[in-house]
């Protein structure tokens, strides 16, 4: 495997005007006008191989967004460098911008007053796709995403999940090697994300594209991406595997059990010998949390203990573990 | 270059505007008022005889043939533009593998094949009204379409490089109103400018904005020498290279300077 996208100590730091609340304020700033300097990004480097999909994840204001404009070609970064299939993104040379397909959740390349098929058109003839290529991804797309039915309807009529099938197809429809998707699911139903999902690891495996992806429905990035770049105050504060940052910030199991009558008390598990911490009760329903290291024999106990109906043991949702780095601020 | 995309984008644009051609219609109307209402004015001032070399049916002429050329030079995409730089949406456009003045070149002809006919058909109806003796010159037809072409690029270009101002200023919207007010008072639509006292006159001549709607009206009527005729060509020649090259310029500075609002 190459490196297809490498960025060294990229930084990116804002100039925005502020004044103080008030009429004399407002008058003041006609002459006087103040800036604020807003770093978004802090030097930020990492490589990614041809063909890996990254998670770009972290709080809202981290970055990420704007890390991901500097790497399509969007934005001009204060200083740094990055190499993105050969070019500078911020060059934005026609070659690059070929290679490339940014879709952003909150952005649209429809054409409002046009047919979704016009407008699949148009992009066929701005990316130069030969026509017997664009008959195939056309029909690949309508399978995938249910498109056909969408064709003839002008994009100011449709739905907000249909816009954004829509505005997928036109991202893949010339069939990009590096793919830059920012809040892809973004409006889409349970059913949608999940073929989505499917279609864009599919794709990934097919053509051998880059995926870097920030979404804030933690599924996606679980399910696609083993590796994630976590970002926070503009740094990048982890560069590896999911699982690994998962067993970083959350060191423990849950163990869920529902018992038969027995009453369990967190005075009870210590008084048993039960390194577990009871976190939630309903009924006769208990979930305990446990050092991953006590998780064998803690469940051995509970087994021989209690008279158990249902036991499962499952790593902490990957959501509490984004939220505790989120509210603390960083790996710690 | 990628022609066949800027091409794309005309069609894209067409499309669009052939949906909604009653707006531009409207709009089209909208944009005849002044020059129309300026028609009945010198037609009626010149009906006693000839005002600065025009005769009443020089008037009706200029301003039905101002009508058009005013149409076909006006620009509507800087507006747009501007709007599109301060609120983030141009990050798509910025996005295609097309230079960024194609979104705005593909949608001026769109408008343009949408309006125009139309416009042409409500202006040859006032003619038949206005009972005007056709007074135009065969040859003067060739000089006038060329004019016209150069006319379209000039205008199109000064409001475009206006626009882009809009990557360092939330003002460029009122500088945009000033180029259209300067628009109105020099390029001939109030008066000819054979009318105009003669320091504006002689002001007006240096400016782009004659250039823009009464150079090609002038030389389609035949109010021009041929030495008029080529010192114009040159005057327009000298503002489109300048404003092309301030256009470059403006679009590469002003992409580094984007900052994406809003996602």
């Amino acid at each position: 495997m190459s490196v297809h996208i490498a960025a060294d100590g990229l930084t990116k730091t804002y100039r925005v005007p502020v004044r103080e609340a008030g009429l004399g304020a407002a008058v003041r700033s006609l002459f006087r006008p103040r800036f604020d300097e807003v770093q978004a990004v802090r030097d930020v480097s990492f490589q990614i191989e041809r063909g890996e999909m990254v998670g770009f994840i972290g709080p809202n204001g981290a970055g990420k967004t704007t890390t991901l404009k500097m790497l399509s070609g969007l934005l001009y970064p204060t200083s740094g460098s990055v190499d993105a299939a050969g070019h500078t993104p911020w060059k934005r040379k026609t070659q690059y911008l070929s290679k490339i397909s940014m879709l952003m959740g909150n952005r649209s390349q429809l054409q409002w007053n046009n047919t979704v098929y016009d407008t699949l058109y148009i992009f066929k003839e701005i990316y130069g796709v030969p026509s017997d290529v664009f008959k195939r991804h056309l029909a690949e797309l309508c399978d995938l995403l249910d498109l056909a039915k969408l064709l003839p309807k002008r994009s100011r009529n449709l739905s907000l999940g249909e816009r954004s099938k829509c505005e997928f197809a036109l991202a893949l429809l010339h069939q990009p090697e590096i793919l830059y998707l920012d809040e892809p699911t973004l409006g889409m139903d349970v059913t949608m994300q999940l073929r989505l999902r499917e279609y864009i690891r599919e794709y990934n495996r097919r053509f051998g594209a880059t995926v870097i992806l920030t979404s804030h429905y933690m599924s996606d990035v679980t399910s696609l991406c083993g590796r994630v770049l976590l970002i926070n105050g503009g740094e990048l504060v982890y560069d590896g595997k999911l699982a690994k940052l998962q067993e970083m910030i959350t060191p423990f199991k849950i163990v869920k059990l529902t018992l038969d009558q027995a009453e369990l008390t967190q005075e009870e598990l210590v008084s048993q010998g039960i390194e577990a911490e009871l976190t939630e009760r309903k009924d006769n329903e208990y979930m305990l949390r446990v050092k991953k290291q006590d998780a064998v024999t803690a469940s051995g106990l509970l087994m021989s203990l209690y008279n158990i109906v249902d036991f499962s043991i499952a790593d902490p949702p990957m959501e509490a573990v984004i939220d505790k780095i989120y509210t603390e601020g960083g790996l710690g | 270059m990628n022609l066949r995309g800027g091409l794309a984008l005309i069609r894209g644009q067409l499309f669009g505007y052939l949906s909604e051609k009653g707006f531009f219609w409207t709009l089209a109307l909208g944009w005849m008022t002044a020059p129309v209402i300026y028609l009945l004015v010198w037609q009626a001032a010149a009906a006693g005889g000839v005002i600065g070399g025009y005769d009443r049916n020089d008037f009706i002429l200029y301003y039905l043939c101002l009508i058009v050329v005013n149409q076909a030079t006006y620009p509507t995409t800087h507006w747009t533009t501007a709007e599109h730089i301060h609120n983030g949406t141009i990050s798509a456009e910025l996005l295609r593998p097309v230079p960024l003045i194609y979104n705005a070149l593909g949608t001026e002809f769109a408008v343009k094949i949408v309006c125009l006919p139309f416009v042409t058909a409500v202006v040859t109806l006032f003619g038949f009204g206005f009972q005007v003796k056709l007074t135009i010159a065969a040859d003067s037809l060739g000089l006038a379409a060329a004019a016209l072409l150069l006319a379209m690029l000039l205008r199109f270009l000064l409001a475009y490089a206006i626009s882009l101002l809009a990557f360092w200023t939330q003002q460029s919207n009122a500088l945009l109103q000033v180029n259209d007010t300067l628009v109105f008072l020099l390029a001939g639509q109030v008066a000819p400018l054979a009318l105009f006292p003669p320091g504006l006159q002689k002001l007006a001549m240096q400016l782009p904005y004659r250039y823009m709607a009464s150079f090609p009206v002038e030389a389609v009527l035949g109010k021009l020498s041929m030495a008029e005729i080529r010192s114009g060509f040159a005057v327009m020649a000298g503002w489109i290279l300048l404003l092309a090259i301030l256009t470059y310029v403006l679009t590469n500075k002003g992409t580094r300077k984007y900052s994406a609002t809003g996602g």
